[in-house]
Order: structure tokens, then C-alpha cells, then sequence
């Protein structure tokens, strides 16, 4: 009885033991070592900067297509493209610029007047849907810290004055929180670039003065006084806009701005 | 062929494995937020289920019961379900990357099912014949697809809907199991 249990026991076993390992050989999936190389040198952060599904997505498409560069993980930086690089044996492409988030509204509490009293649901995506949001200026942040919830990175947290602030060490340029604005505010924007305009509406000087203390009148002081040759600020759509690539963040722009929206973190710091 | 008409029915309402039987409750909860991924769970135990419920009934009558070492039988359908679901995940690897891939994390999730394990041991409470073990087990699986298919339509709705605090998340979708269990028994008289 003993006997014949154990042999039928210690039988099946060995019997599936064996068929297992037979058919993990017979039906074995050749696979690109470098995947998991490669994968193993990425941060593991999953957030999608690259533009692929999670760090093994990224893998998977460096691995597979010559044209995929090896410096799309923005977390990583430098380092990492260069050990990608490495593992898929290619020439290393050069890092683009260390970016950082930057919120383009200076308009909180106390700065910007409310439209109406809005008693919804807690976000900024349905609050936006209900006439443009509750504040005065249809172009302000919100409030209500959707980039916050979405940022993996614990580098957005809404402040007291109903901004959200960042945590620059923090933030790794994953672009979650631009994608999901539903105001489009955030930017990514080069890490060494100290200044910024903190005002993102198009509205005309007369509506702005009316709903917003420090929105964008677009009296083009900024534009004039830049000393950079074809200028590094230009007014567009009663706007400031910094075309980051030409700008030198010397800051005179934010010297002569009337409405304290450009500013320099130089200084601040 | 009535007698197999009364077991697919009895397997999909009378007796259905979650709602009535109670087997299989992780999965009913865990992966029931959802409808897509409860569809490929729902797929992944059917097929899983009838594999299991003709391999372990071939080896009970087959190997067991000669050997009168029916005693054995739960350690073997273990191993039995182990195995098949290694191997399967193996096979689907190599034969239809896209059907591994969007089964996923399922099919290593239903190796330690109890609604498996249970399947095979009713085979051989109720002693059907080898017919009768392999249409209960794909009835199983349907009725298994069916309850997890309306919690997650049902879950999906409460998502949208006022839950009171204190019952948001799994405290609502345990009432709404009990609830749509009472329905369930309300078959029971079906069949004798």
C-alpha cells in the first residue's frame, strides 16, 4: 500500500517533471537577450517618457528597430543612454537637454477672481468642462492638483496659495502631469533656463486686467528689451512666449515686466 | 443526452461555481473591476477547466482507481492542474504570442484556483463518465465566465454611482455578490 503510493506519487512526478522540461525545450521562445539587458540598465521607472509602454516596452523597440534612439529615457539621462547604447552596440546618440516641468500660470487664490462658486466633483478635468472652470480667466490653473495625483515622481504637490509646486530635484520630465492639464499649462522646459512667463492666457490686456492681477497684457516691454539678437521672447496671441533655444536667462525681461509674470529663479534662489 | 442537458445547466445557474458553490472567490473579486480583462479570465478558466477535467479524470480511473489509491486523489489533481497550466502557458507562448499576451497574468493565477480543484473533485463525487466530466467542466467555466462577466458589468455601474463612504470599493462589491448569489439560488428548483 505504502509502496505503491509512493511509486505512483514519485512516478507522476517524475513523469510531469520530465514532459515540462521536454516541451519547455521543444516549444522554446527565442528571445533577444539584449531585452532583458537592456531593461536591466533602464530605470524601471514605467512612466511612459520614452513614448512606449513601461521600461520593457522601450526594450523591446530599441532591441527590435535600428531607428529607435537610445536616449529616449529622460529619467535616466545621460548615463543610461550610454549603457543602452552599449548593450545594442550602436553609436551613442547625443543626450537631449535635462528638462524639467514648469507650470505656465501664476494666477492662484489670490491673484486670479472666480467666475462662479463651483461645488463639484474635485478635479480639474470636470471642474474645466463646467464653462471653462471656475476661475475669471479661462486660460488659470484650476486648483484642484490633477498633476499632482498623476505625478509618480512625488514632485508636484498643490500649494497653499492653489498652485501646484514642483520639486525640481524630483522631477524627471516623465510628462505626465502636461498630458493630463486639462488646461495645457505645464511645458517641459530645460532644466538650466532660470527664466519663465507664468501666463498662459491669450485673452486681450482689457479682459486679462479684469479677471487676472498678474496675467500677460502683452505690452511687449519684454520683446524690446531682450538683448538677444532675433530676440529670445516674442509676443504672440497677447502672449509672452521664451523660445528656450535662443534664450540666455539674463533676466532683463523680468525687470521691466509691469505685471511680475516673468521671472527669474536665478535671483529668486 | 437529458442527463447532460440537466448537468451544463446545473454547472451555468443551478449550481454555479461562484455564486452557489462559493469556489473561485479571488478571482471573482480581484479581477472583476473591469470587463475586458474578466472576459480573458472567463476564456482562460473555461479552457483551463475543461483540460483539467478530462486529464484528471483519466488519471483517477485510469491510474487511481486500479490501484485502489482513490485516497490519493487531491495531491494528484493538484499536481495534474500544476502541470497543465505550466505546460499550456508554455505551449500558448510559442503557438499564439497573442493569446498568451492577452491572457497574461491569468492563466498562473488559475493554477492555484480552488474552482479547478473543485471541478476535478465533483468529477469523481458525482462519478460522471468521461462525456459527462468533460461537458461539466466546460459548463463550469461558462458559469464561471457568466457570474464574473455581471459582477464586472455591475462594478463597472457603481464606479459611476453614490456609494456611501464607508462601503466604497470591495465592502459594496462583497453586497452586491450576496445579492446576486440570492439570485442565483432562486434556480435551485430547475433541477432535482
Amino acid at each position: 500500500m505504502i509502496i505503491e503510493s509512493i511509486l505512483v506519487m514519485s512516478g507522476l512526478g517524475l513523469g510531469f517533471g520530465v514532459f515540462l522540461a521536454f516541451a519547455s525545450k521543444k516549444y522554446a521562445v527565442k528571445s533577444d537577450p539584449r531585452i532583458t539587458q537592456v531593461l536591466s540598465v533602464l530605470p524601471g521607472n514605467n512612466c511612459g517618457a520614452c513614448g512606449y509602454p513601461g521600461c520593457a516596452g522601450y526594450a523591446e523597440a530599441v532591441c527590435k528597430d535600428e531607428n529607435v534612439a537610445t536616449d529616449l529615457c529622460s529619467p535616466g539621462g545621460q548615463e543610461v543612454a550610454d549603457n543602452v547604447s552599449k548593450v545594442v552596440c550602436r553609436e551613442c546618440d547625443s543626450v537631449k537637454e535635462q528638462r524639467v516641468a514648469k507650470l505656465h500660470c501664476a494666477g492662484g487664490i489670490a491673484e486670479a477672481k472666480t467666475k462662479y462658486n463651483y461645488k463639484g466633483v474635485k478635479t480639474c478635468k470636470s471642474a474645466a468642462m463646467l464653462a471653462k472652470g471656475p476661475k475669471a480667466c479661462s486660460y488659470g490653473c484650476i486648483g484642484f492638483g490633477d498633476c499632482a495625483k498623476v505625478c509618480n515622481f512625488n514632485a508636484l504637490h498643490m500649494g497653499p496659495l492653489g498652485l501646484p509646486l514642483l520639486t525640481k530635484e524630483n522631477c524627471v520630465a516623465c510628462n505626465a502631469c502636461v498630458k493630463e492639464c486639462p488646461k495645457n499649462l505645464f511645458s517641459l522646459v530645460p532644466k538650466k533656463s532660470k527664466v519663465h512667463v507664468l501666463c498662459s492666457s491669450n485673452d486681450k490686456a482689457a479682459d486679462v486686467i479684469k479677471s487676472c492681477k498678474v496675467g500677460c497684457i502683452s505690452c511687449k516691454r519684454c520683446e524690446m528689451i531682450c538683448p538677444v539678437e532675433g530676440k529670445a521672447i516674442h509676443v504672440n496671441d497677447n502672449l509672452a512666449k521664451i523660445d528656450y533655444s535662443k534664450c540666455i536667462s539674463c533676466g532683463k525681461c523680468v525687470e521691466v515686466c509691469p505685471r511680475k509674470i516673468i521671472i527669474n529663479e536665478k535671483k529668486k534662489n | 443526452m437529458e442527463n447532460l442537458l440537466a448537468i451544463i445547466i446545473g454547472a451555468i445557474f443551478v449550481n454555479n461555481f461562484i455564486l452557489s458553490r462559493f469556489l473561485g472567490l479571488c478571482p471573482f473579486f480581484g479581477v472583476s473591476k473591469k470587463t475586458k480583462p474578466a472576459i480573458g479570465m472567463g476564456i482562460s478558466v473555461i479552457f483551463v477547466m475543461t483540460l483539467a477535467s478530462i486529464v484528471t479524470w483519466l488519471a483517477y480511473n485510469l491510474i487511481l482507481v486500479p490501484l485502489s489509491l482513490q485516497y490519493l486523489h487531491i495531491i494528484v489533481f493538484i499536481l495534474i492542474i500544476a502541470t497543465l497550466v505550466q505546460f499550456v502557458e508554455i505551449f500558448l507562448k510559442k503557438v499564439n504570442p497573442v493569446l498568451y499576451k492577452s491572457l497574461g497574468i491569468y492563466l498562473p493565477l488559475i493554477t492555484t484556483n480552488c474552482a479547478i480543484l473543485g471541478l476535478a473533485l465533483l468529477n469523481v463525487q458525482e462519478s460522471y463518465s468521461f462525456i459527462a466530466a468533460l461537458v461539466f467542466g466546460i459548463s463550469a467555466g461558462i458559469g464561471f465566465t457568466l457570474a464574473l462577466l455581471l459582477m464586472s458589468g455591475v462594478r463597472e455601474r457603481l464606479e459611476l454611482s453614490k456609494v456611501p463612504k464607508a462601503f466604497e470599493g470591495l465592502p459594496i462589491a462583497f453586497i452586491v455578490a450576496s445579492l446576486m448569489s440570492m439570485a442565483f439560488i432562486a434556480f435551485s428548483g430547475m433541477i432535482q
